[in-house]
Formats: C-alpha cells, sequence, structure tokens
C-alpha cells in the first residue's frame, strides 16, 4: 500500500518535531511548512493527502491558508484538518473553511483517528 | 370718733370722685372704643392756642350778637354764641367748647340780661342754666366727635404704613435695610422712642438684636436677650400671643431684660415674627413713659410682624433655592462627566463642556439645536436609544447601557449612557455620558491577551502530550511495564495541567465579562451520557448510573454544560473517597430542565454550602484531609449557569452525601428569562 502523505503547518517547531515523530512512527509521510508564505511552499510534485494546519500562524491567519489551498485547482480536493490552542476556536472553526478541527492539546489517539478517516476519503 | 368719721367721709369722697373720673374716661373709651388709639400727644401750646381760640371766638360772637340786637330784637336767638361754641369744640374738644360756653354764658348773664335784679332773677338765670346746659351737651358731641376723627386718622396712617412696609419688604434685597425702614416707620406711627427686632438664634435660647431704633447703636447685631420665659420676648413666644405691658416694673409675667432695663422702659407690646417651622423671633414696641397700648396698636404691630415674617421667610426661600442652583450647576458644569439635557425625541438642548468635547460639537452649535441623538449616535444602537425612551416614559428613567457616540469628525466613541425624566409632566430628560473608550480599548487588550496566553501556555503542553502518550503508546507494545504505567501518571499530570490552564482562562474571562456563550439546540440526554462515560473511564472506584427523562432539546452552550457536569462529577468522585455509586438525573419541569449529580460521600457542613460556590473557596476544615484543586470549578459553574439564566444549588448531609442540582430554562423560556434577568 502507497503511503499517505500528511502535510502538518505550524509556526511551533516543538509541536511540529513531536506530531511529525508520532505520525512517521504511524506510517505517513509527513512534510512540514514551519515559516513564510505557507501556501506557496507546497510541492507541487508531491501534494499531500491531508493538511493538519495551525489556525493562529504568526503573520498568517490560518484562514486565509484555508482560502488559498481551497481556490487553487490542484490542492482544492485535498482535506484540511485545522487545530487550535484559542478557547473559541472550536465554535467558529466551521466558517473557515477547513474539513475538521481538534483542539489542542489533543490525544494522540484522537488526532491518528480524525487523519486517517480523512486520509480514507481521498482514497481513491 | 368724730375724727375717723371725718376721715372716713373724706376717703369716701375721695373714692367717689376718682368713680366719677374713671366713668368719665370710660364713657368715651365707650363710645369711642371702635378707634380707640392713642390720642396724638399735642404740645402743651397747641392747647393753649385752643383755649384762647375759644375765649376769642366768644368775645367775636357776643359783640356780633350787640352788633345784631338793633335789628333782630334783645331776645333774639342765641345763634352766634352757639357758634363760637361748636367752632371752638370742633378743633379744640371738649375743654374749649366748655370754655366757650361758659365765656358765653357769662357775656350774655352781663350784657343781654338784668344781672343784678332781683326782680328779673328767674330771667336771668333759666335762661343761662339752659345756655350751659345745651354747650355742655355739644361739648361732649364735639369731644366724641373728635376722637372718632384722630382716631380714624391715626388707622388709615397705620394702614399706610402697613402697605408701605409690605411694598419695600417685597423690593427689599437686604433684610437688614427692611429692618431699619420698618422700626422708623412704626416708631413714628405709634409715637414711641424703641422698636426692637429680635431673631430668635437656632436652639432657641436666646435672641439677637437684628434691628430696631432707640438702642445704643453697638447693641444692634449683638444685644442678646434670653429666649427662656422669664423675659418679655421668651414669655411672648411661650404665650404665643401678642403681650401689652402698662408697667414694666410691677409686671409679675416675667422679668425685665437687660436691654429693657438699660434703657429704662415702663410700657411696651411684643408680637411674635412667625416662621413656616419655628417663629423667626419678636417684633416689640416700648417707651420709657408710662403709656397703655391699645388692642389697636397691638393688631398693628402684629400686621407688621406677619410681614416681616413673609420676607424673611421669603428671603431664606430665596437663599436655599439660590444655593440649591449653584450646586447643581456646579454637578452640571464639574464636567467630571459629560451631561445633557434633551427632548425625548432627541433634540438636546443643554449640554456640558465635557459632553460637547466628547462629541465635538460646539457651544453654538448646541445653541442653533444641531445636536441631536439620531445624528450621535451610531445606528447599530438606534433599537437601545428607543428603548431607553420608552423606559422614561413608563419607568422615568433608563437602564444604564452602553452605546456608540458618533462624534462631528466621524470617529466612533464608546460611551455608558443613562437618562432620567427631568419631571413627570415635561418630555425632557436629564443624561450623563460617559466616555468608556479606554475602558473598552483595555477589555480589548485583556481579551488578546487571554487569546495569546491560552495559545503560548497550551502550546507546550500540547507537544508534551503528544510525546508522553508517543512514548506510553511504545512501551505498551514493548511490554515495560513500569514504564508504562509512569508514563499513563505523567499523562494524566498533562491533562490536569490542561484543564487548570483552562480554568484560569475561564476565571479570566468571567471577570473579564467575556465568557461568551454558544449556544445551540442539543439534546441533553446525549450530553448526559457521553459525559458519563467520559468521566467514567477516568475512575475504577466509582460507578456512575444515569437516569434522565428529558427527551426535549435544551437551548445552551453544549461545551460549557458539558464542562459543568464534569465539574460536578469529578467533585463527586473527589468528595466520596470510599467508592461508591454517583447518580445523575435529569427531568423536565414547568419552565426548565433539572439535573443534579448526587454523591455519597462525606457531605458538607451546612455554613461551607454557603461558600463553595465563591470564587476561590475551598473546603478547608481542620480535622479533614486536604484535596486538591483552585476552588475554581464550581464558582466557573455557577457562572455558565448564571449566564445560562439558570440556577445551581447544593443540599448536602455530612457524612451522607451531597447533591448538586442546576436548572436550564427550556427553549421557548430562555428569551423570556434573558430579558427578565441582568447580570
Amino acid at each position: 500500500m502507497k503511503k499517505q502523505t500528511v502535510l502538518l503547518i505550524d509556526d511551533n517547531r516543538d509541536i511540529l518535531e513531536a506530531v511529525q515523530l508520532l505520525l512517521e512512527d504511524a506510517g505517513y509521510i509527513v512534510q512540514v511548512i514551519d515559516n513564510g508564505d505557507y501556501a506557496t511552499h507546497i510541492d507541487k510534485n508531491h501534494l499531500p493527502d491531508v493538511i493538519f494546519l495551525d489556525m493562529l500562524l504568526s503573520g498568517c491567519d490560518g484562514r486565509t491558508i484555508i482560502h488559498q489551498f481551497k481556490t487553487r485547482e490542484d490542492t482544492k480536493h485535498i482535506p484540511i484538518i485545522l487545530n487550535s490552542a484559542h478557547p473559541q476556536a472550536k465554535n467558529f472553526w466551521t466558517s473557515s473553511g477547513a474539513d475538521d478541527f481538534i483542539a489542542k492539546p489533543f490525544d494522540i489517539d484522537a488526532l491518528l483517528a480524525l487523519i486517517q478517516k480523512h486520509v480514507r476519503k481521498t482514497l481513491p | 370718733m368724730k375724727f375717723l368719721s371725718f376721715s372716713f367721709f373724706t376717703r369716701k369722697r375721695d373714692i367717689q370722685k376718682k368713680k366719677r373720673s374713671l366713668l368719665f374716661t370710660k364713657f368715651f373709651e365707650k363710645t369711642t372704643r371702635k378707634y380707640n388709639h392713642q390720642m396724638p400727644n399735642r404740645s402743651i401750646w397747641w392747647k393753649l392756642m385752643q383755649y384762647l381760640l375759644a375765649i376769642a371766638l366768644s368775645i367775636l360772637a357776643v359783640n356780633v350778637k350787640l352788633s345784631f340786637d338793633p335789628v333782630l330784637g334783645k331776645d333774639a336767638p342765641f345763634v352766634f354764641l352757639f357758634t363760637a361754641v361748636l367752632i371752638s369744640g370742633w378743633f379744640g374738644g371738649f375743654g374749649p367748647a366748655i370754655t366757650a360756653t361758659i365765656c358765653c354764658d357769662l357775656a350774655a348773664i352781663f350784657f343781654f340780661l338784668p344781672a343784678f335784679s332781683p326782680l328779673h332773677i328767674e330771667r336771668a338765670l333759666y335762661p343761662s342754666l339752659i345756655f350751659l346746659a345745651e354747650g355742655v351737651f355739644m361739648a361732649i358731641l364735639l369731644e366724641i366727635r373728635l376722637r372718632n376723627m384722630l382716631s380714624l386718622k391715626a388707622r388709615v396712617q397705620q394702614q399706610a404704613v402697613i402697605a408701605q412696609i409690605g411694598q419695600y419688604a417685597l423690593a427689599s434685597q437686604n433684610m437688614q435695610t427692611l429692618f431699619e425702614k420698618t422700626a422708623e416707620l412704626i416708631t413714628s406711627t405709634l409715637q414711641v422712642k424703641y422698636c426692637e427686632i429680635l431673631e430668635l438664634l437656632p436652639g432657641k435660647k436666646s435672641f439677637i438684636l437684628r434691628g430696631g431704633k432707640g438702642w445704643q447703636e453697638d447693641l444692634t447685631g449683638q444685644g442678646l436677650v434670653s429666649g427662656e420665659e422669664h423675659s418679655q420676648a421668651g414669655y411672648t413666644l411661650l404665650a404665643n400671643e401678642p403681650v401689652i405691658v402698662k408697667n414694666l416694673q410691677k409686671e409679675k409675667r416675667f422679668f425685665s431684660s437687660e436691654l429693657l432695663t438699660k434703657h429704662r422702659i415702663t410700657s411696651g407690646i411684643t408680637v411674635i415674627i412667625p416662621g413656616r417651622r419655628a417663629p423667626f423671633g419678636v417684633l416689640g414696641i416700648f417707651s420709657q413713659k408710662k403709656r397703655a397700648f391699645t388692642q389697636d396698636d397691638m393688631y398693628f404691630l402684629q400686621a407688621v410682624a406677619n410681614i416681616l415674617a413673609t420676607a424673611t421667610e421669603r428671603k431664606g426661600s430665596e437663599t436655599t433655592l439660590r444655593e440649591t442652583q449653584n450646586r447643581f450647576k456646579r454637578l452640571f458644569d464639574s464636567n467630571i462627566i459629560g451631561a445633557f439635557i434633551a427632548e425625548f425625541n432627541g433634540k438636546f438642548l443643554e449640554a456640558n463642556d465635557a459632553l460637547l468635547s466628547l462629541i465635538g460639537y460646539s457651544r453654538d452649535e448646541l445653541r442653533e439645536g444641531k445636536i441631536h441623538r439620531d445624528n450621535l449616535t451610531a445606528p447599530e444602537y438606534y433599537n437601545l436609544s428607543e428603548k431607553a425612551v420608552r423606559d422614561l416614559r413608563t419607568k422615568g428613567i433608563s437602564d444604564v447601557y452602553e452605546k456608540e457616540y458618533i462624534n462631528k469628525n466621524g470617529k466612533r466613541i464608546p460611551v455608558l449612557i443613562a437618562v432620567s425624566r427631568v419631571d413627570t409632566k415635561s418630555n425632557l430628560c436629564v443624561g450623563f455620558a460617559l466616555d468608556i473608550s479606554k475602558q473598552k480599548e483595555l477589555e480589548r487588550r485583556k481579551d488578546e491577551f487571554i487569546s495569546i496566553a491560552s495559545h503560548e501556555l497550551k502550546t507546550p503542553v500540547t507537544s508534551l502530550k503528544v510525546l508522553t502518550q508517543f512514548l506510553k503508546q511504545k512501551f505498551t507494545a514493548t511490554d515495560q511495564h513500569d514504564t508504562r504505567t509512569y508514563l499513563e501518571k505523567m499523562d494524566k499530570q498533562v491533562t490536569k495541567l490542561t484543564d487548570l490552564i483552562n480554568d484560569l482562562l475561564d476565571i479570566t474571562k468571567i471577570q473579564a465579562g467575556q465568557l461568551k456563550l454558544h449556544n445551540e439546540l442539543f439534546n441533553l440526554t446525549d450530553l448526559l451520557r457521553e459525559t458519563v462515560e467520559d468521566v467514567q473511564a477516568l475512575t475504577a472506584t466509582h460507578t456512575i448510573k444515569l437516569r434522565s427523562l428529558v427527551k426535549d432539546a435544551v437551548l445552551a452552550d453544549r461545551d460549557r454544560i458539558g464542562q459543568v457536569i464534569t465539574n460536578l462529577l469529578t467533585n463527586a468522585i473527589k468528595y466520596s473517597p470510599k467508592g461508591n455509586d454517583i447518580i445523575v438525573s435529569a427531568k423536565t419541569g414547568d419552565d426548565d430542565v433539572h439535573i443534579s449529580v448526587e454523591d455519597f460521600g462525606m457531605g458538607i457542613t451546612e455554613e461551607n454550602q454557603q461558600r463553595i460556590f465563591e470564587q476561590f473557596y475551598r473546603v478547608n476544615e481542620k480535622n479533614d484531609a486536604t484535596y486538591p484543586g483552585l476552588g475554581m470549578g464550581l464558582f466557573i459553574s455557577r457562572e455558565i449557569i448564571k449566564r445560562h439564566h439558570g440556577t445551581i444549588s447544593v443540599e448536602s448531609q455530612v457524612g451522607k452525601g451531597s447533591m448538586f442540582s442546576f436548572s436550564l430554562p427550556l427553549p421557548e423560556k430562555f428569551y423570556e428569562k434573558a430579558n427578565s434577568t441582568s447580570y
């Protein structure tokens, strides 16, 4: 079976590292973007199967990135899982255009289940 | 014996004489009682002149009669002689009239009758006696006329004086001048030398001489007279009626005051100057000579006192009014807070500088009527303004509410505002507006801080949690039992840390008034089941039983209600350490749903039941073991339930267990309650 790719976008390296470790252990290919113009850093030759996106990024609102992905012809089908430590985030993530949400801090079981769920959707 | 009888006789004659003179005076007093005024004190020369006039008139009359005798005959009527009596009496009264009568009678006997002829004794005597009698009668009538005339004159004069004082009191701005003027007028009218206007000092123990006439000059403004009943003024107040004193030395009702003794006062009248609450003081007139003041003098004086009372009263109210006005003007102009007076329709009539600078308009623009609520208020707050006007019409006062003004430059300024109707008849209101830009900015920053802080705190926790759980997973696979147990404990601590961070954030938000609810319709029983399952998963010692009869959906913040139930369940577990059943039940009432969490643990004392919902309060008894926690859970729960317009309470018995219950309004009642509760 071909390995699925998860794109992690977060401005906190510690979290990225931990989640990357977890996901690679679980058998995913993990791409990481931690700064800059997030959406343009994407590897067009190897598009991810799921994007795991932090909502509050330094210098950029997660919602803008969702918009960028969802308006691009080649990326708009990719499910985006939004995550945030913001106490109110779970109340307004639906309007952001993301496909799912998980609050920080999260249980790894819940996270793995969520990613699994969305990866399965993109399988042919 | 003879001597005795003689002396007795003399005494009797004396008494009779006195009686006669008394009778005589009484007669005049009675006939002229209606206008019984003190006769004006004429000088002795004036009286002498009147007697001389009477004699001269008599001589003139006799001569005239003599010159007319050849024409009219010797027995011609005595009309000329009577004319002399009449004229003398007309101006001089009884004395001059009698004088004229006697003179004329004597002249008649001498000239017209053969006085010394014994043959004609009857002819001479009878006409003479008749003339005398007629003269006396005429003299009496003329005396009465004169007295009445003078009384009337005096009365007219007194009334004129009262009118004058009244006018003066109306025009006068200065009470002292009014007092001096009044003293001047009444002393000249009543022809006395002394007049006192005493003001009763607070405490009613003494009077101060506010004005008057005749006294030593330095006494005005001080001259303390005792207010006790043993002084004349004090007695007047006590008796509550005017007091007439004929002879102060012989007075038995009270003692003469120092002021009166010093000026050798004998007679006088004192009347009360009334006041609305307590008498203002006493008005008095006095004379050194002994004098019988009459009732009419007293009435006159009382009339004057009443005018003074009205004037002082008015002056007092004017002063009070001015003081009150000044105070309120100060309140308005102090510019501590924006204040305005506006019509209900929104037109601003008055505004203080604070308000004008807040909204950026000039005073001229205010005068031109250019300031209107609708121009000032940001459109989204129109409904609040309209509600305020409705409140004004119904309750007379609006709630304090927040809205935004748009100032002249178009800048929005958050204000705290309240209006109150000026009075029940007018459509005017007075309002206050407080600029709360700074508070709003602080609130915004605090909000921002909360977001950042929560983000920053949760970020390391997130990676910690991921790593711990990842490790735990690894070691579960490799069968390293001890390591796995430790990691499990670590994971639990991380969860606790997360909960603490969330609690702290909640408290901060509650204090900032920013605990926002995201209400939705959801199935309560589902939520209860999920929560019970989650909590049950964490405890092996307790069994949580759910008995929910609620089928309806509730309108609430699902996560927040879940938080409350979780909190109650964890408390129930924490405080029933022996491990027992915990019963969660829910049922629907008329207006709301009731949810309760019951444990069979240690229970809570009466005193603590009152306080456990307080912020940071922890049950902390000497004999009890202490339990971990910050004491925030129940406080947060209460705040969450309060914001849902529900109630939360506890019933407990020490040693038997506790039951925490809360209620949530049914969706159809939710908005009804929301309107009636405020927090």
